[in-house]
């Protein structure tokens, strides 16, 4: 691979452009985009059926400024809608593997945040699908889902 | 190490290029698929911008917040909250049919997330008159303004006033005959101040309800309550449509503070039909603070 390849987003999501070298070929980035591009659609799929569920959700994490929490709620499962679908057709499957791990880095934030606030509601990550509430499993489950995340926008080897 | 053919998809700008692409489509399908909603006039629309409701605390000394409340509430429109951009159902807000407003102890306890019909909003943040018919599948305390006003008033003792409505509820009248609030019906949980919860637990007017897990609920919990973690109503909403409530309001709470399961749950109540429904916000540590007794084991 040459450094011109290697170069930009190619490599940044995560430090281990080595491990990419080494062990991710391109079956391996497959899966992963696979796997969180399902995971997405799944999340996505539970959101767009209740949104006013949603919505309060997006409430209960108290970060966003009120006024944009519907928007929030109206348009986020959608972008996560299009990026599963990138990731599992395999169309700009790597860009949809970037957004995909923007996602992911924004929603571990999220719970991070909520969780460190001590806030105790139901993450409404997969909305109607998962009754999950924050904490540190909830934390944990997004930070896999993050470095899957990055493994899926990896440039394969091969 | 074979170089792969380069791709110049896959380079750093046109990544992102690509990536923001996508996020754009998804947000012109999201707006999309809710404009079309709302034009359907769709419940599951979300309005444009979310709005802070004010909905009315039930406190003993500020009756009228509960009266307002229920004008907001009540009804049979699914447009009872706010939506596309309408007035929102603020339970402060002064009409002509509503000389009363409640002045004090209204505060941002349930937010907005909820939906309406288009063109709808408005009549419920009017005073007009609840339809007849709404009033009289759950009762008649909500059948009139006046009947809302009273039912949400503290029942005197005497019971006195234009008590023709409120009285023929069930809520309404035991809350008279315990001179304790009567819950008024809603469409959206009311918040409820202590001296409300306390006077409803005394009187045994209501069913109260631990939204906490079954392990927390073991350890302490309001005496009487029944232990419903949200988390087993979020799985199984039949348990909210099944609860009997003996025709008496719901209570519900959790830890307070930041504990949202008590509104969690107090939502799904009123999605499964319940129609008095309130929560504690101060929860089991408010109780606590109060001096008040609380119960251990996994019996109520």
């Amino acid at each position: 691979m040459s450094g011109t390849e290697a170069g930009g987003l190619a490599s940044a999501p995560v430090a281990a452009s080595g491990v990419s070298r080494i062990a991710l070929t391109r079956p391996m980035v497959r899966i992963a985009q696979l796997v969180i591009g399902v995971i997405l659609l799944w999340a996505s799929l539970g959101k767009i059926g209740d949104m006013s569920e949603f919505a309060r959700e997006v409430h209960n994490f108290h970060l966003s400024p009120l006024w944009a929490e519907h928007l929030i709620a109206m348009t986020l499962p959608w972008v996560e809608l299009t990026a599963g679908l990138a990731l599992v057709t395999g169309l700009r499957a790597r860009a949809g593997a970037v957004l995909a791990l923007a996602l992911m880095v924004l929603f571990t934030i999220a719970v991070g945040a909520a969780w460190a606030r001590g806030l105790d509601f139901r993450c409404g990550c997969f909305g109607k699908a998962s009754a999950a509430t924050i904490g540190p499993a909830k934390f944990v489950e997004n930070v896999g889902f993050a470095l899957l995340a990055a493994i899926a926008a990896l440039r394969p080897r091969g | 190490m074979s170089p792969s053919p380069p791709d110049p998809r896959d380079r750093g700008p046109r990544l992102v290029r690509d990536a923001a692409l996508i996020a754009v489509v998804g947000i012109g399908l999201g707006l999309t698929y809710n404009h079309a909603m709302l034009l359907a006039g769709d419940d599951r629309a979300l309005t444009w911008v979310a709005k802070e409701r004010t909905t009315g605390v039930l406190d003993l000394a500020t009756p009228a917040a509960a009266g307002d409340a229920t004008t907001a509430a009540t009804g049979s429109a699914p447009a009872t909250s706010a939506s596309g951009g309408t007035q929102t159902t603020a339970p402060a807000t002064s009409t002509a049919a509503n000389p009363a407003p409640a002045a004090t102890g209204t505060r941002p306890a349930t937010h907005d997330s909820t939906h309406a019909k288009k063109g709808t909003a408005k009549k419920s943040t009017t005073t007009k008159p609840a339809p007849t018919s709404a009033a009289t599948a759950h009762g008649p305390a909500e059948t009139s303004e006046g009947g809302a006003k009273t039912a949400a008033t503290p029942a005197s003792p005497a019971g006195g006033g234009p008590s023709n409505a409120a009285a023929t509820s069930t809520g309404a009248a035991a809350g008279a005959a315990a001179n304790v609030p009567a819950i008024p019906d809603t469409r959206e949980p009311l918040e409820a101040n202590y001296s409300v919860i306390k006077a409803l637990h005394d009187a045994d007017a209501a069913v109260f309800l631990d939204a906490r897990s079954a392990e927390e609920y073991a350890a302490g919990h309001i005496p009487g309550a029944i232990s419903m973690p949200f988390d087993d109503v979020f799985k199984k909403p039949e348990l909210a449509k099944n609860l009997d409530d003996k025709g008496k309001p719901i209570v519900t709470y959790c830890d307070g503070g930041d504990c949202e399961l008590s509104k969690d749950l107090a939502f799904s109540l009123i999605d499964s039909g319940h129609k008095k429904v309130v929560f504690f916000k101060d929860g089991l540590p408010g109780w606590k603070s109060a001096g008040n007794p609380v119960s251990t084991g996994s019996q109520p």
